[in-house]
């Protein structure tokens, strides 16, 4: 019953500065929303890369040229493809497209035939030359749709027209977003491939526990390739929005720098006002325990809303309008950039770490300048 | 029979073996029956305010003893200190020491707050007090808001909220001028009469010169005087 | 004085909330881990695809796990990182 009445007490202390107590809460939760929206956001897109990756060709084989990656032969795949352990080996053709008409950059893929239907995608994949399927993105950026014509330059300065004959769904704008597929014969030729070069080689391996092993022979045997594993590309993606790398690290050096000011403001002591209601509060008989309740419970009350609320406002930021605040700063100078369709993954360690980075250094700046005036003497208080 | 109040050579030094020392009492030994009016008297610096912060438990002695209803409350934690001064004190301060952005009920709940008991009483016991002091209809007002004597009915209020059996007064006439002071001490005739003991610190003649005092104390340079 | 009483409510009713966007989230993970992300797998096994479509500005953001060390340098040696995106991933540590 006491602590309800000095919360109830602390309450209308609160309520007394209202103005000034919304504000700080304002703020407060600003910052708090803004921090947990990009953790939010950056756990998701980790863990659904992760995810999504699973099915990344198991090992990709680069060849290298003066530290640059270049196009590598198809015999390498002939070679490769007698390594012990090794089932299959795929070359792959594509490569990256810059679209002056939108200023945008597209990823030219090519696929050969024999795939299953995919559900993201409406319409089919090229079946026949001339024909393209694309994703959302492209679609967008080029006002086109199925049946109509993209219209690409090639390497020789021709204009090539594909019909668009599938659209990928925007669900899927996170992996297809700027794809352009094509027939691997039309790729070869708008590109200019030489017969013989192929962008890099898919290895499939019987036993996914050799991967490892393999690599290693291929780089033994072609030290100008560099093998690159599937476990590897998900690790990439673990370590994306590193918080050391210069965009988190300003986020967060703002947001704490904002806090930082609070608790000064807050730490470097109390009013006169405060003080001589601190001791009349005393003189009146309150304990010096009941002085740093009271103080306690305006601390908290102030730190545990913005926290809540902050929270509840980055969730929704992130998972249900698709962290639309946040696009314009992590978009980069990308024309293309996906609508995000998050799966909600929330790692709750993150959020107890907000919690416990937020609340109680608050709390602690409310109480500790008030400690000094809880415990003097009332009869300070007598003399006014 | 004991006296409710005894002090025992009461002595006060503020910042001892500082060179900015101060003693406030010199060894005073009073006593205080239950019932009575007793006013302190003296000029300013004499030590009244000194007296009755120790007497009502808001500090402790430098040296002796001070008993209330035969309890020895020199030596008492601050735990201990509050608590007896919780129960057996209520006061009225020189300058009310209201809060000003408080209104009239929330200032005289306050000492209740960190206290057991329900909301619903609390309001209860408030709304009575307001009712005996006429304020009932000025109970959701801001102290700002209030005239001098009405500040003072609710410094009253707030002093008696606890039921206590000794109610302490220092300077109460200061800011208020003749007829309130007259009042001032109407009211406290009434305190009286509800059985209260009460102890008054005063330079005002109005004040230890009226009738309803029982016992003067006259204080000088922290020594006591005279007694009558 | 019923603000002790509201502020309890107010702060009960936020953490509920919290607690069941919370709840609400696992189960759509459950759902989605059925419903969407195996036609999503599908597309990334057909195409062979190796990253996702995120920053379409320059090579080694569009495929950061294809990249070597060097290619952020791709204009000069000691040329400074002038794509935005590039100061969000962190460099590869692969050797």
């Amino acid at each position: 019953m006491r602590h309800l009445k000095i919360l109830e007490y602390a309450l209308s202390a609160l309520w007394r500065r209202k103005y000034k107590n919304l504000a700080i809460v304002l703020v407060y939760c600003f910052t708090i929303a803004v921090l947990a929206s990009i953790l939010f956001l950056t756990h998701a897109l980790k863990t659904e890369a992760t995810y999504l990756l699973a099915d990344a060709p198991e090992l990709i084989v680069q060849r290298l040229f003066a530290g640059r990656h270049d196009l590598i032969p198809l015999d390498y795949a002939d070679q490769i493809g007698k390594i012990p352990g090794v089932a299959e080996v795929h070359p792959r053709f594509w490569g990256y497209y810059y679209d002056s008409l939108t200023e945008a950059n597209f990823t030219l893929l090519e696929t050969s035939s024999g795939h299953s239907p995919l559900t993201m995608l409406q319409g089919d994949l090229p079946s026949a030359p001339g024909e393209c399927a694309i994703g959302a993105g492209v679609a967008k950026v080029r006002k086109i749709d199925i049946g109509d014509d993209l219209i690409l330059i090639d390497s020789s300065n021709t204009g090539v027209s594909l019909e668009v004959t599938g659209v990928f769904s925007s669900r899927s704008d996170l992996l297809t977003n700027d794809l352009v597929i094509l027939g691997r014969e039309d790729l070869i030729e708008f590109f200019g491939f030489s017969t013989d070069l192929a962008t890099d080689l898919a290895v499939r391996v019987s036993n996914p526990r050799e991967v490892n092993t393999i690599a290693a022979k291929i780089k033994r045997q072609w030290p100008n390739t560099r093998p690159i594993s599937r476990s590897e590309i998900i690790r990439t993606y673990a370590a994306v929005f590193n918080w050391r790398s210069g965009m988190m690290l300003s986020v967060f050096a703002a947001a704490l720098v904002a806090f930082c000011i609070l608790a000064w403001d807050k730490a470097t002591g109390i009013s006169v006002e405060e003080k001589r209601e601190i001791g009349i509060l005393k003189a009146v008989g309150w304990e010096t325990s009941n002085i740093l309740e009271l103080k306690f419970w305006e601390g908290m009350a102030i730190s545990l809303t913005s926290l809540l609320l902050g929270l509840l406002a980055a969730y929704v930021h992130v998972f249900f309008l698709g962290a639309t605040l946040l696009t314009p700063v992590i978009k980069g100078w990308s024309v293309l950039f996906p609508t995000f369709h998050l799966t909600p993954f929330i790692d709750l360690y993150q959020i107890l770490v907000i919690g416990f980075l937020t609340v109680p250094p608050y709390v602690a700046s409310t109480l500790i300048p008030s400690w000094k005036a809880a415990i003097t003497d009332p009869e300070t208080a007598m003399r006014g | 029979m004991e006296s409710l109040i005894r002090t025992e050579n009461v002595k006060k030094i503020y910042n001892a073996r500082r060179p900015d020392e101060f003693r406030a009492l010199e060894g005073v030994s009073l006593q205080v029956e239950k019932g009575e009016v007793a006013v302190l008297k003296g000029p300013s610096g004499s030590g009244k305010t000194t007296l009755l912060s120790l007497i009502g438990c808001m500090s402790r002695p430098t040296a002796g003893n001070i008993f209330v209803a035969g309890k020895n409350v020199s030596k008492l934690s601050e735990r201990f200190l509050t608590r007896t001064r919780q129960q057996t004190f209520g006061f009225i301060f020189q300058q009310f020491n209201l809060l000003r952005d408080l209104s009239v009920m929330e200032n005289i709940l306050l000492p209740l707050y960190p206290q057991q008991i329900k909301i619903s009483e609390m309001l209860e016991r408030g709304r009575e007090l307001l009712a005996r002091l006429d304020m009932e209809n000025k109970q959701q007002m801001k102290i700002n808001q209030l005239s001098g004597g009405e500040q003072q009915r609710v410094a009253i209020a707030r002093a008696l909220i606890n039921d206590p059996e000794i109610v302490i007064a220092d300077e109460p006439t200061a800011h208020l001028d003749s007829k309130l002071s007259i009042d001032l001490l109407g009211l406290l005739e009434e305190i009286n009469r509800m059985g209260k003991t009460i102890i008054i610190a005063t330079h005002d003649p109005l004040v230890y010169e009226h009738p309803l005092m029982t016992r003067t104390l006259a204080l000088r340079d922290g020594r006591l005087e005279e007694e009558s | 004085m019923i603000k002790h009483r509201v502020f309890i409510i107010f702060t009960l009713m936020e953490a509920l909330t919290l607690g069941l966007l919370l709840l609400l989230g696992q189960a759509q993970v459950s759902a989605r881990r059925v419903n969407e992300l195996p036609p999503l797998r599908a597309v990334v096994s057909n195409l062979q695809l190796t990253d996702l479509s995120l920053w379409t500005e320059a090579r080694y953001t569009r495929n950061p796990s294809q990249t070597d060390l060097f290619t952020p340098f791709q204009d000069f040696p000691s040329a400074l990182e002038h794509f935005p995106a590039g100061s969000i991933i962190a460099p590869s540590r692969r050797p």
